[in-house]
Order: structure tokens, then C-alpha cells, then sequence
């Protein structure tokens, strides 16, 4: 998966793209950023389809891929912080840091959980657009049957051009908001960040124990 | 006002009422006007009901929408679908004027005719293949655009997520509807049978594509209640706004908002 042929052959293509959208005279200083966030995504998406979901793997083995793809792609701190809203700035450093290992378990299990169901998965990059610090990755994701779903990847440049994914938006609906209102609803009913973070931890041994979550059912 | 109405038209018109609403059920509310604000007033009532519901359609909507969806030829599908939405041409079209919007009303008329007549009563959409999309549009989304404010939330029970606002909505189309009233005033007697079905269809047809989505967000969230609440409102907004999923909004709308890294 870390091949490093495949990588600086991958780092050459974009920069191939880079040079070759500077040199278009589009005017546009952030085409290249453009570029390279879609590259970013192509690449994601291209690993996890090749070397998770259709890779002949155990399923532990999947999971620590999927981990390690997922902690180097996405701001997964930045992310939990966004998540979390205001309680979070009032969190020691321990309880944010346990915090952020939940969210990431819990995240990585909802997805490992069901990856028969994207075996087969299509999916077509359609265009991209930047604001002045996020590139949007626009998709189209076609399950095995049925119609192509448009998924929107935001992507934000880090200290010295590290790319990192910061949100997936699907049909128009941010999965960062969605989770900050769950999460904000949850906060308020069982007691703040503790509660939430017992709400998850069942979350994760129940998705560890290939049962359906139930967290959800309390109220 | 017993005198007014026959009883026999006046249970017609609360059953299909009843029908208007589920047609309705599963979009509602726009407006994310601040990304904390829940605008959920009722929550333990609308919660009960979402319940209730869910565990409905677990055990009879959905099992029906998943026969219809996996059992029926796809071009059958698609037929009925596009059907359904040429009968809905009259709420369209009068909706694109009441919200003063003549190009898509003109849209809506040439839509109606094309496919009526080429696309044989509507089965097939000839009118998109040549860049005429629908124009889905219903009173709830007229009232939005005079300015009613979506909120808040309403769960009811069977009808769904809805709002105040659309639920009036939602009279209002039925009540606007040609075909209901003709369906009613007609002697013959397949009129009533073929408005049920029409019903039924419609609600099956709506379902279909939120099969999986729904059950994705079931299976992700730690919330569901609240992850259909806000997943509603987002695509009810794109409804009001005559937006596709994949439109890119402006900035700092919509999945637009800003985000700063946090110091952790």
C-alpha cells in the first residue's frame, strides 16, 4: 500500500498537473491547489478500494489498513474538535485525547462493519472548486445497484502542503454538521462529553462485537 | 359544518388528506440558520412518533418498498415514477406562478405536454432528455418563499417529519389537485380505486430511494433521530431552492461553512 514507486510515480503525475495548470494561463492561482486536492482524493479512494474493500485480506488486517489510511488523510483532531462545539475548549488535554481515539475507532468500525457492501463501488471524480482554504472534491459514487450518489470531499492544505480531509459531504448534507448535532444532542441528554463518550464506547463494542449499534435506542 | 359537506365526500377528504401528508412524509424544513440551534420544541412528542414510525416502516413500508424496488423490471419503475410525476404537473405549475417564477412554469406546461403526449401519458420523460427537468414544487415550498420560516420540527404520527408550515402545505396541494376533485365528483366507479393507487404509488415510489440511505444513516449514527432531522431539513432546503444535491452552494452556505483546524 506504501509503495514507493507507486508514490513518486503519484507525486510526479501531480506534479506533472501542477505544472501543466500553471502553464494553462487560467488565470486562476488556485487551480493547482485544485489539482492536487483532486489528485489527493483519486489516490484515497483508489487505496481504499484496492487495498481495503477488494484486498484479500483478514478482517483485522483491513481494519489496520483502513486505520492507517484514515489517520494520515484525515484531521481527525481538528475534525473531533469541530465535533464537540463548544465543550471541547474546556476539555483537559487527557479527555480530549481519549476522546479523539473513540471518535477514531468508532469511525473506522462503522465503515469496516458493512465493507462487503461496497465491494464493486464506482466511483467518478466530476469537478472541484476552492474557497480561500478548502478545495471541494466533487463525486459521484455508484453503489452496486442503484443511482450514483454526489459526494462532496472537503479537503484543507496544511503547514508545508500536507493535505488533509477534513469532511464528506453526502447529497448536500455535511457529515461534519450532521455529526456535531447528533453528538450535541446526545451531550445534552446524558451529560455532557462523558455521556456522549458512553454512548460511544458502547457504540464501538457493540460494532466490535458485529452487533447492530444500540446507542442510539436510548433516550 | 355536517350540513355542508356530505358525510361520504367528507371521509373521502380526510382519508386522502391523510394521503397528501404521506406523499409529503419524508421531506420537510429548510433553513440552517445556526448550525447549534435544534428548533425542536416538541422533541420527546416528535421522538415517540419517530419511533413509532421507524418501527412501522421496519415492518411494513420498507419490507414493500424492498419488493417493489428488487422484484419489479427497472423500466416498470421508472415508467410508474415519471407517471406519478406527470399527474403532479397541475401542483407544479401552480406553484411556479404562485412563486412568480414564469420560466419554470413555462417549463412545467411543456413538460406536461411532451410527456403526456410522446412520452405515452407520461410513462416515459421525454421532456428531461432534451434538458427539461422537473420542477418539483408544492405549496409548503410557495409558503417558504413568501417568507414563512420552516420551523419548527414536526413529527407526525405515519405522516412523518414535517413543519407547521408544510403541513399546511400539504392541504393546500391536495386541495389543489384537479384530479382529487375529479376523482371525487366522478360517477364512475374506478375513480376512487385508481386514486388509492395512485396514493399508494406515490408513497412506495418515495421510499424507494431512501432505502439505503436511511439505513446507511441508521447504521452510522449515534443519533438517528437527530441525523434524520438535520439530513430532512438539508434536502428540504434544496427543495425551497430549487437546488441539486450536486448545485456547489456559495460560499459560507450550505456544507460551505467554515472550519479552522482546532488546537487540541
Amino acid at each position: 500500500m506504501f509503495n514507493p514507486i507507486h508514490r513518486a510515480a503519484n507525486a510526479a503525475r501531480g506534479l506533472f498537473c501542477a505544472v501543466v495548470l500553471l502553464f494553462a494561463a487560467t488565470g486562476n492561482a488556485l487551480a493547482a491547489d485544485t489539482a492536487n486536492a483532486t489528485r489527493f482524493i483519486t489516490d484515497l479512494v483508489d487505496r481504499a478500494v484496492n487495498d481495503v474493500i477488494g484486498a484479500d485480506l483478514s478482517n483485522a488486517e483491513k481494519e489496520e489498513s483502513f486505520r492507517r489510511m484514515f489517520v494520515e488523510a484525515a484531521d481527525i483532531p481538528g475534525i473531533a474538535g469541530f465535533v464537540i462545539g463548544r465543550e471541547w475548549r474546556t476539555a483537559s488535554p487527557e479527555k480530549k485525547a481519549a476522546f479523539i481515539d473513540l471518535f477514531e475507532d468508532v469511525s473506522i468500525l462503522t465503515w469496516i462493519s458493512h465493507l462487503d457492501e461496497y465491494r464493486g463501488i464506482k466511483i467518478e471524480v466530476t469537478g472541484a472548486y476552492a474557497d480561500k482554504n478548502d478545495v471541494f472534491v466533487e463525486s459521484r459514487v455508484g453503489p452496486k445497484d442503484g443511482q450514483p450518489v454526489a459526494i462532496v470531499w472537503r479537503v484543507q492544505e496544511r503547514d508545508g502542503g500536507v493535505l488533509k480531509l477534513i469532511d464528506v459531504v453526502i447529497e448536500a448534507n455535511s457529515m461534519l454538521i450532521n455529526t456535531r448535532k447528533q453528538y450535541a444532542s446526545v451531550m445534552k441528554r446524558d451529560g455532557g462529553l462523558d455521556g456522549l463518550m458512553a454512548s460511544l464506547s458502547k457504540m464501538r463494542d457493540d460494532l466490535r462485537a458485529g452487533k447492530k449499534p444500540t446507542a442510539q435506542a436510548q433516550q | 359544518m355536517p350540513g355542508i359537506i356530505p358525510s361520504s365526500i367528507r371521509s373521502v377528504l380526510r382519508r386522502t388528506a391523510l394521503c397528501a401528508f404521506c406523499a409529503l412524509s419524508l421531506a420537510a424544513t429548510p433553513a440552517l440558520a445556526d448550525v447549534d440551534e435544534a428548533n425542536d420544541p416538541a422533541e420527546p412528542f416528535n421522538r415517540a412518533m419517530f419511533d413509532f414510525n421507524m418501527a412501522l416502516d421496519r415492518a411494513l413500508l420498507a419490507p414493500v418498498s424492498r419488493g417493489y424496488r428488487d422484484y419489479t423490471p427497472d423500466p416498470l419503475q421508472t415508467g410508474i415514477h415519471n407517471a406519478l410525476v406527470n399527474l403532479r404537473s397541475p401542483i407544479d405549475l401552480l406553484n411556479t406562478l404562485l412563486q412568480g417564477d414564469f420560466a419554470r412554469a413555462g417549463i412545467v406546461i411543456k413538460r406536461f405536454v411532451v410527456n403526456s403526449t410522446a412520452g405515452i401519458g407520461g410513462l416515459i420523460d421525454v421532456a428531461a432528455e432534451t434538458g427539461d427537468e422537473r420542477q418539483k414544487e408544492d405549496f409548503g415550498q410557495t409558503l417558504a418563499v413568501w417568507g414563512v420560516d420552516g420551523n419548527p420540527y414536526v413529527v407526525w404520527p405515519l405522516l412523518g417529519p414535517s413543519n407547521p408550515r408544510d403541513s399546511i402545505g400539504a392541504v393546500a396541494d391536495l386541495v389543489s389537485d384537479p384530479l382529487f376533485w375529479l376523482g371525487m365528483n366522478s360517477d364512475w366507479d374506478a375513480a376512487e380505486p385508481l386514486m388509492w393507487t395512485r396514493f399508494g404509488m406515490t408513497v412506495i415510489d418515495n421510499r424507494v430511494p431512501l432505502l439505503d440511505p436511511l439505513e446507511e444513516l441508521e447504521r452510522t449514527s449515534v443519533d438517528f433521530y437527530v441525523a434524520v432531522r438535520d439530513f430532512v431539513r438539508q434536502q428540504r432546503m434544496l427543495e425551497i431552492m430549487n437546488r441539486k444535491s450536486s448545485d456547489r452552494p456559495s460560499e459560507g452556505e450550505g456544507y460551505r461553512f467554515s472550519f479552522s483546524p482546532q488546537q487540541s
